[in-house]
C-alpha cells in the first residue's frame, strides 16, 4: 500500500483545541496507513480516532465545559444548599441536600453513562447490521423512546421493589432505558449517514480504500461519527433521568435531593422545596457539561490538527 | 469524486415517513379520546373510581382529565411560546439583534433546565387547577420558543420574501401575501411540540400525587397509586394508556415538523 497524497483547498474549521488552519490555503494531504503522516482540514478530521489511552488524563475539552459550567452548574448548587441552610425549617437541611445532591448524581450519572453507551452501540449496530438481534434491539430503542418515559419507568420499578425485587439494580435500570433510547434514536441516522454514499461517508470511504480492514473502520472511523451527534443531543436524556430520578426517589423513599423537595411541596413549605429545585437545576446543567466535554472530545471535528497514527 | 459522492440511481427516494407517523399518532390520540370521552358508557360511573372497578374502564376515565388537561396547557404552552419567538422577533426589529439574541438565548438556556419539576410544586405550593395549567404551560413554552424562533429565522431569509421586496410590493403586501401564510405552518408545527411535553410534565407531577385533583381523575395518578399499593392489576391500563398517548403526541409533533421541513 503506497501513499495517498491529495492536495485540496480547505476551509478553516473550528478546533476544539483552539487551532486552525488559515483559510483557502492548500493542503498536502498525507494518508498513512501503517501510520505517521500529518492531515488538516475537512478530509483530514475522518482520519483520525480516539487517542491510545484517552483516560490516561483528563481530556482538555472535558475541563473547559466543566470550567465553563462553574456559572451554571455549581453556583445554583451552591445557592441551594446555601438557601436551604438560611430558610429552611431543619436545622441540619443544607447537609441533607447535599446528601441528597450525592444520591441523585449517584443515581443518574451511572444511568446516563451506560444507558448512553449501550444505546449509542446498539443503534449504531442497527445501521450496520439492521437484521442481526443487536440491530433490532437498536431499533426498537430507536422506535420506543416516547413510550418509554422515565418517570413511567421508575414508576414500574417501585411497582417491582413492592413485589419483592430488588431496588438499586432496577432503579439504575428504569433511568437508564431512556437514555438508552435517545441514544439509539440518534446515533442510528448518524451511523447511517456515516456508512452511506453521501459527502458524510467519505471518511468510511477513504478508509476502506485504503485497505483498512472493516472492524477498525467501523471502530475508529464510523463510531466517533455516530457517538458526536449522541454526546450533543444528551439535553434530552438528562433532563428524562433527573425527572425519573425524582420520581424514583419519592416512589422508593430515597434519600435524594428530588425526594426533599417532593416531601417539602407535600407539606406546602417553599422554603423546603425551592432550594432542592435550584440544586436539582445545578446538578442537570453539571451533567449537561459533562456531556458537551465528553461530545467535544469524541467528535472528530474537533481532531483536526491531531496527526493520524493509523490503525 | 463528484461522481463517488452521488447516491446510485437505483436507490430509491426516501418515503415521506414523518408523515404517515403524524397520521397514526393523531389517530391514536382520536381514538384514546373517544374512548375516554365513551368510558362513562362502559360501565356504572359511580363505581369506576373504586379499586374493584375494572381497570381499564377507571383508565379510559382517567384519560379524560390527563387529556384534557393536557390539550388546554398545550394549546397555552404552545401560544406562550410562539409569542416569547414573536417578541424576539419584534425586539430585533426595533430594539437590534442583540436584543433578540438575549431574549432567544434565554429561551434555550430554559428549556435546558428541568422545567417539568416546576409543575409539582407548583401542585403542592399553589393547588389550583388553573395555576397548574399555567406553569405546566410555561415549562413547555421555551423549547416552543426556540424552535419557533428558527422556523421564523430561516423564513425571514427566504428567497421568495427577497423577490417580494425587489419587486417593490409594499411591506404590508409582503406581510399579508407572503409572510404570514407560510408562517402558519411552522408556528403550528412549533406549537404542536408543545402537547406532549405538558402531558409528560402533567402525568409526573400527578404520579407524585401533586398534580390533578382526584376528582378530575389521571393517568399519572392511577399509575402512582398502583405502584405505591404494588398493584400490577391497577398498574398496567393507565400506564399503557398514557405510554400510547405519549407515543402519539409525538408522533404528531413530528409529523407536522417532518411535513414543514423541506426535502
Amino acid at each position: 500500500m503506497g501513499i495517498a497524497a491529495i492536495q485540496a483547498t480547505l476551509p478553516v474549521e473550528k478546533s476544539g483545541v483552539g487551532k486552525s488552519r488559515p483559510a483557502g490555503k492548500t493542503r498536502t494531504l498525507i494518508l498513512l496507513p501503517g501510520g505517521g503522516g500529518g492531515a488538516y482540514g475537512r478530509m483530514s478530521h475522518h482520519m483520525t480516532h480516539f487517542p491510545s489511552d484517552p483516560f490516561a488524563k483528563m481530556p482538555r475539552p472535558v475541563i473547559r465545559r466543566l470550567i465553563d459550567a462553574v456559572p451554571t452548574a455549581v453556583l445554583p448548587m451552591a445557592a441551594g444548599i446555601g438557601l436551604s441552610a438560611l430558610v429552611a425549617p431543619q436545622p441540619d437541611a443544607a447537609m441533607s441536600l447535599l446528601r441528597g445532591l450525592a444520591v441523585t448524581l449517584l443515581l443518574t450519572l451511572p444511568s446516563l453513562a451506560v444507558g448512553t453507551a449501550l444505546g449509542t452501540l446498539a443503534g449504531s449496530w442497527a445501521a450496520v447490521a439492521p437484521r442481526s438481534a443487536g440491530g433490532l434491539a437498536g431499533r426498537l430503542l430507536a422506535g420506543a423512546g416516547a413510550l418509554l418515559p422515565g418517570f413511567l419507568l421508575a414508576a414500574l420499578a417501585a411497582l417491582a421493589v413492592r413485589v419483592g425485587a430488588s431496588a438499586a439494580p432496577l432503579g439504575w435500570t428504569a433511568l437508564s432505558v431512556p437514555a438508552a433510547c435517545q441514544a439509539a434514536r440518534l446515533a442510528l441516522p448518524a451511523m447511517e449517514r456515516a456508512l452511506g454514499s453521501g459527502p458524510e461517508g467519505g471518511a468510511v470511504r477513504m478508509a476502506r480504500g485504503l485497505g483498512l480492514d472493516e472492524r477498525t473502520v467501523l471502530r475508529h472511523h464510523a463510531l466517533p461519527q455516530a457517538v458526536a451527534p449522541v454526546m450533543g443531543g444528551l439535553r434530552a436524556a438528562v433532563l428524562a433521568a433527573m425527572v425519573g430520578s425524582v420520581a424514583l426517589e419519592s416512589l422508593l423513599d430515597l434519600p435524594g435531593a428530588g425526594a426533599l423537595m417532593i416531601d417539602a411541596a407535600r407539606v406546602g413549605s417553599a422554603a423546603g422545596a425551592v432550594p432542592a429545585l435550584v440544586a436539582l437545576g445545578g446538578l442537570t446543567a453539571l451533567l449537561n457539561a459533562l456531556g458537551l466535554g465528553v461530545r467535544d472530545w469524541i467528535d472528530p471535528a474537533n481532531h483536526s490538527s491531531t496527526p493520524y497514527q493509523g490503525a | 469524486m463528484a461522481e463517488f459522492d452521488q447516491p446510485p440511481l437505483s436507490q430509491p427516494e426516501p418515503q415521506p415517513t414523518g408523515f404517515a407517523r403524524g397520521l397514526s399518532g393523531a389517530a391514536v390520540l382520536a381514538a384514546l379520546a373517544l374512548a375516554a370521552a365513551a368510558a362513562p358508557l362502559m360501565a356504572d360511573g359511580s363505581a369506576l373510581h373504586r379499586l374493584d372497578a375494572d381497570p381499564v374502564a377507571a383508565a379510559l376515565l382517567d384519560g379524560r382529565g390527563s387529556l384534557s388537561f393536557a390539550l388546554l396547557a398545550a394549546v397555552l404552552g404552545g401560544a406562550l411560546g410562539i409569542g416569547w419567538a414573536l417578541l424576539a422577533g419584534l425586539a430585533g426589529t426595533l430594539v437590534g439583534k442583540g436584543a433578540e439574541r438575549r431574549i432567544v438565548i434565554a429561551a434555550q438556556r430554559m428549556a435546558g433546565w428541568p422545567l417539568a419539576l416546576l409543575v409539582p410544586l407548583a401542585g403542592g405550593l399553589l393547588g389550583q387547577v388553573w395555576l397548574l395549567a399555567l406553569v405546566t404551560a410555561l415549562t413547555a413554552a421555551p423549547a416552543v420558543a426556540a424552535l419557533a424562533h428558527a422556523e421564523l429565522s430561516v423564513l425571514m431569509r427566504a428567497e421568495f420574501l427577497t423577490a417580494a421586496r425587489a419587486a417593490a410590493l409594499p411591506e404590508r403586501e409582503v406581510l399579508r401575501r407572503h409572510l404570514i401564510p407560510n408562517l402558519m405552518r411552522p408556528l403550528l408545527a412549533a406549537g404542536t411540540l408543545a402537547l406532549p411535553r405538558v402531558l409528560a410534565a402533567e402525568s409526573f407531577a400527578s404520579l407524585l400525587g401533586l398534580g390533578l385533583p382526584p376528582t378530575l381523575g389521571s393517568w399519572g395518578a392511577s399509575v402512582g397509586l398502583a405502584a405505591r399499593l404494588g398493584d400490577p392489576v391497577a398498574f398496567a391500563p393507565p400506564a399503557l394508556l398514557l405510554a400510547l398517548a405519549l407515543w402519539a403526541a409525538c408522533a404528531i409533533a413530528d409529523g407536522v415538523a417532518a411535513g414543514v421541513r423541506k426535502p
